[in-house]
Formats: C-alpha cells, sequence, structure tokens
C-alpha cells in the first residue's frame, strides 16, 4: 500500500482527536460515509468531494479552510 | 491487505466476481482449449453448448459459496456505499470498456480477416467457426470482467 498522496491534505484525524470523541465509524457515520473513506482521508490517499468536505467540517466544527490544506505539486 | 470486514460492499463485490469469475474462466479455459494454446478445440456447437451451461452452473454455485463466505465473515453488516466507491467503480468501468472495445474490434477484424481476405490472399483464418467467434467474444468479456474488478481493488489499495 503506502500509495500516492493527494495534493489536498487535511488534519482532519488531529481535530477529531482533539475535539470530539467520534471514532471513524462515527464520523463516516454523521457525514455520510463510509468508514473506509473516511480512513483514505486522514491517510491523505483521497481527497473528498466539496460537498463531503463541507460535511465532514461542519461536524468537526471547523473552517474547511482550516481543516484542508492544499499543496500544489507545482512550482508557483 | 484488508480484511473482509473493513471492506466496503463495492470492494467485496470485486473479490466476489474477481474470485468466482476468474475460476469459471480458468476452468473455461482450460475445457476449450489445449494448454495455454489460444485455439480452441473444434467441438460442434453440442458439446459446446454444454460447456457454456457448465459455465453458467458454476458461475451460479461459486457466487453463492463465496458470497456466503464474506457474509459469515462480516455478519449482519449492511451494505454501504458512497461517492469514492462511486469514483472507483469508474475507473473500473472505464478500463472494462477499453479492454472491451479492443477485444471486440479484434475479434470482428479476425472474422474479416477470415472471410474477405482468406481465399484472395492464401493467409491463416482466425475465425473459422461459430465456436471460435463465440469462445473469441466470451474470452474478452471475461478479461474485460475481470481488468475492470482488478483495477477498481487496486484502487481501493492505493
Amino acid at each position: 500500500m503506502g500509495g500516492k498522496k493527494t495534493t489536498i491534505t487535511n488534519h482532519i484525524k488531529r481535530v477529531r482527536l482533539a475535539r470530539t470523541d467520534y471514532s471513524q465509524a462515527a464520523l463516516a457515520e454523521k457525514v455520510g460515509a463510509t468508514r473506509q473513506t473516511i480512513i483514505a482521508v486522514e491517510a491523505q490517499k483521497y481527497a473528498p468531494s466539496l460537498e463531503l468536505a463541507f460535511r465532514i467540517a461542519h461536524v468537526l466544527g471547523e473552517r474547511v479552510d482550516e481543516l484542508f490544506i492544499f499543496a500544489p505539486d507545482w512550482d508557483e | 491487505m484488508t480484511k473482509i470486514q473493513d471492506m466496503s460492499s463495492t470492494q467485496r463485490n470485486s473479490w466476489l466476481v474477481l474470485l468466482a469469475d476468474g475460476a469459471v474462466f480458468a476452468w473455461f479455459w482450460q475445457k476449450m482449449t489445449v494448454g495455454l494454446s489460444p485455439i480452441p478445440i473444434a467441438y460442434d456447437m453440442n458439446e459446446f453448448g454444454k460447456i457454456v451451461l457448465g459455465v453458467i452452473i458454476l458461475t451460479v454455485i461459486l457466487h453463492a459459496v463465496i458470497a456466503s463466505i464474506f457474509e459469515f465473515a462480516t455478519g449482519s453488516q449492511k451494505s454501504e456505499r458512497d461517492e469514492r466507491d462511486v469514483l472507483i467503480e469508474r475507473r473500473g468501468a472505464a478500463w472494462g470498456y477499453r479492454i472491451l472495445q479492443i477485444g471486440v474490434c479484434a475479434v470482428v477484424f479476425g472474422i474479416f480477416w477470415g472471410h474477405v481476405w482468406h481465399e484472395s490472399h492464401e493467409v491463416t483464418s482466425v475465425f473459422t467457426s461459430h465456436v471460435e467467434i463465440i469462445f473469441g467474444l466470451m474470452v474478452v468479456s471475461y478479461i474485460a470482467d475481470l481488468a475492470k474488478h482488478a483495477v477498481m481493488l487496486h484502487g481501493y489499495g492505493r
């Protein structure tokens, strides 16, 4: 495994553990995703859709732009 | 590797199809050819029909057995899928469709090769009977389906 990382990284795991007592399964249920997707998102292996990103941010009580960071792989 | 319990329903289904249809395809190939040769044995339609019936029966049995094993391993877990499953499935389907297109084109070309140029240019015909044509299309269909699910499982492993 250990596949390619996405260019959008996130702090979901840190925020989830610091601010809530949600497990990955509980967060998945709250946002309407599967646990496998939350695992992949937290491992930076899957960039969620805009809607799912907003759902996660809403459930964790965080702003989307603070939860997700765009790290482009090109020189600016 | 991901445990069966940790797989989404789409991922489990991909494993089911890959294992069951892979085994059926291996059985079909072994019945239809000698060794690894792609040239099918010259069966008549009756004998070929019996093999196809065997393929159908074996497919139903293997799907039922493997699905029961998965069901036993996962308990009463509800089947669920989300946007990631849809994305991975779409990618697999695109690959499967591409392979199906190329395979069908190859079969059609093989048929034309045999019927249009065979007599005038004395070239070797690829498909000379109905059994060979159906065999070719079935092989293409299996390879496309297996490729689809292999790509999907690769997507889940990334």
